[in-house]
């Protein structure tokens, strides 16, 4: 009982502080922008930077961040952080700005030409790239 | 910059003052709605279960407030894509200890290492820009202000992008992914033969001039290519210099890199490298004293997975005398580094480097560090965070410059990025 009680807790806690959700995934981008699911870890990790003539705004979302990193890029926040440190530092390009929230990210990727970003709830007005 | 900051401030001092007066007239709206519901609520008699429709004026007012509150989040959603120009860096510091004969100007003792800083300002959709500033103390204790890089780039492709100024020199791994970034390398130092120009090296670590760089996919995996054209070096008392003001003499510094990432090998990157200069050399006194067609061909490899790093980089010199009468002179230089993680953050690392450089040859024989020279080292790196680095290294060096007497020293460094 007490351990139940303990899981529930926990579940609660977990879900009131924002803790990734290993849940669905959902790369969107913005109406403008043509990508192929293949190409979304090259975009987050600097590699490529445009989409035939669009400037691509990659952005990070803080709820869903060690989820799509795991997922998509396939390594953990901190060789996340020391892959951009080398990148920025050789080409000159900066990190995605992070996002705080899902909304936060649905509506900077509907109003910023070319953002590419990622959320955990099947959006119905955007354009989806891929869901993981 | 401060004009464009002054800008910045005027245009977001603006946009707040805007959004503020939106989100005031929202209030209102909201307040007047909460009137009106009131009113239609104490209105309603009690058992009358029956919605109320909603009045002309009040679904004018809802869409009114619907569309305010989404001009709210369009605007608010704007802003954070404006994020300024963000400012990143380096800084270490550390000590060091010999035993041996060491040279007189290597002191022991507590080392500040160099504060190092720079800017990628996005100026356009395809313009860009990178400016790199470092400060650092040479062996005489005086603070030196480097302007280590100046570029502005075009943006073509992810295939080509085309740089112009002073970049660090694209020739096998280490130069550019490293150069000032004490904390993203894994040792404490550069392997010598790639040290900076007035710290040893016997290669130009920048270069004034233009540089094109692209990424290409092919069947058999990714390409990197780096070419470029710049000012040739001079070598000046000993030391070499990169003319930023103009090469002087006719012939320019041509240089690539081509490197691959196979398919079949995640984690590795091979390739080769050339470089081709003619360096004129003065003495003290400005009087020339020499002058070398540089030829430099060369290959490295580099490897990363969970828990290996391994860099390998092999330089292959075959010079011109242009100057003196010892015509054509071989000489070769290489290292290989391994990394590997011992424990949770704890990365243990060893590195063996040989320089055999002909005392023949002009560019290695006016050149203060020109001389061969063997070394070992390995060390320890604990990261206490993401972003900063602890490290110890011992390092034993033969150098003919020194009368080939060994000398050995231990390091230990902190180092930090921003």
């Amino acid at each position: 009982m007490q351990r139940k009680l303990l899981s529930i807790v926990f579940l609660g806690v977990s879900l009131g502080t924002g803790a990734s959700w290993a849940g669905d995934l959902f790369v969107i981008a913005n109406a403008g922008v043509t990508l192929s699911a293949d190409e979304v870890r090259d975009v987050f990790v600097g590699d490529k930077q445009l989409a035939g003539s669009v400037k691509l705004v990659p952005m990070d979302n803080s709820a869903a961040q060690a989820d799509f990193l795991a997922k998509v890029v396939k390594v953990d926040a901190a060789k996340y952080g020391s892959i951009w440190a080398k990148k920025g530092f050789r080409d000159g390009i900066n990190p995605p700005p992070v996002r705080g929230s899902d909304a936060e990210v649905l509506s900077a990727v509907k109003s910023t030409p070319g953002a590419v970003g990622y959320v955990t709830k099947a959006p119905a007005d955007v354009k989806v790239i891929q869901k993981y | 910059m401060a004009a464009f900051s002054a800008t910045a401030q005027t245009s977001d001092s603006d946009r707040i003052k805007a959004l503020e007066q939106k989100f005031n007239q929202s209030l209102s709206v909201i307040d007047q709605l909460q009137r009106r519901i009131l009113e239609l609520e104490q209105r309603q008699t009690p058992g009358t279960a029956t919605p109320v429709a909603a009045t002309p004026e009040v679904a004018s007012r809802v869409e009114t407030l619907e569309r305010t509150v989404s001009d709210l989040a369009s605007s608010s959603s704007k802003a954070p894509t404006d994020v300024g120009l963000p400012l990143h860096g380096f800084i270490d510091v550390g000590y060091a200890t010999a035993s041996g004969s060491r040279p007189a100007k290597d002191n022991p003792g507590f080392k500040l290492g160099t504060f190092d800083i720079y800017l990628a300002p996005q100026l356009g959709d395809r313009v860009k820009g990178l400016v790199e500033l470092a400060f650092e103390y040479n062996a005489e204790g005086g603070l030196g202000t480097d302007l280590e890089r100046l570029q502005l780039g075009y943006v073509f492709s992810d295939s080509l992008t085309l740089w112009g100024g002073r970049f660090h020199t694209p020739y096998g791994y280490w130069n550019t992914a490293f150069h000032h970034g004490a904390q993203i390398q894994t040792s404490i130092t550069r392997p010598r033969m790639i040290a900076f120009e007035d710290q040893g090296g016997i290669l130009p670590s920048h270069t004034v001039g233009a540089w094109a760089n692209g990424k290409i996919d092919s069947g058999i995996g990714r390409w990197h290519v780096d070419a470029f054209a710049g000012n040739s070096d001079s070598m000046r008392d000993g030391t070499l210099d990169y003319n930023a003001s103009g090469y002087n003499n006719s012939t320019p510094a041509y240089g690539f890199n081509i490197g691959l990432n196979p398919k079949s090998a995640p984690g590795l990157t091979i390739g080769i490298h050339g470089l081709s200069e003619r360096v004129n050399s003065y003495d003290a006194g400005s009087t020339l004293n020499g002058q070398v067609d540089l030829q430099m061909l060369g290959a490295y490899a580099f490897f990363e997975s969970d828990n290996w790093e391994v860099i390998g980089e092999y330089y292959s010199f075959s010079n011109t005398d242009l100057y003196g009468v010892s015509g054509k002179n071989q000489s070769s230089a290489g290292f290989v580094q391994a990394g590997y993680l011992l424990a949770d953050r704890l990365t243990g690392f060893a590195r063996y480097e040989k320089a055999d450089l002909s005392k023949k040859d002009p560019y290695f024989a006016l050149m203060n560090t020109g001389s061969s020279y063997n070394q070992s080292t390995i060390g320890l790196r604990y990261e206490l965070d993401p972003r900063s680095a602890l490290k110890v290294q011992y390092e034993q060096i033969a150098d003919d410059g020194n009368a080939g007497q060994t000398v050995n020293w231990l390091r230990a460094q902190y180092s930090v990025r921003f």
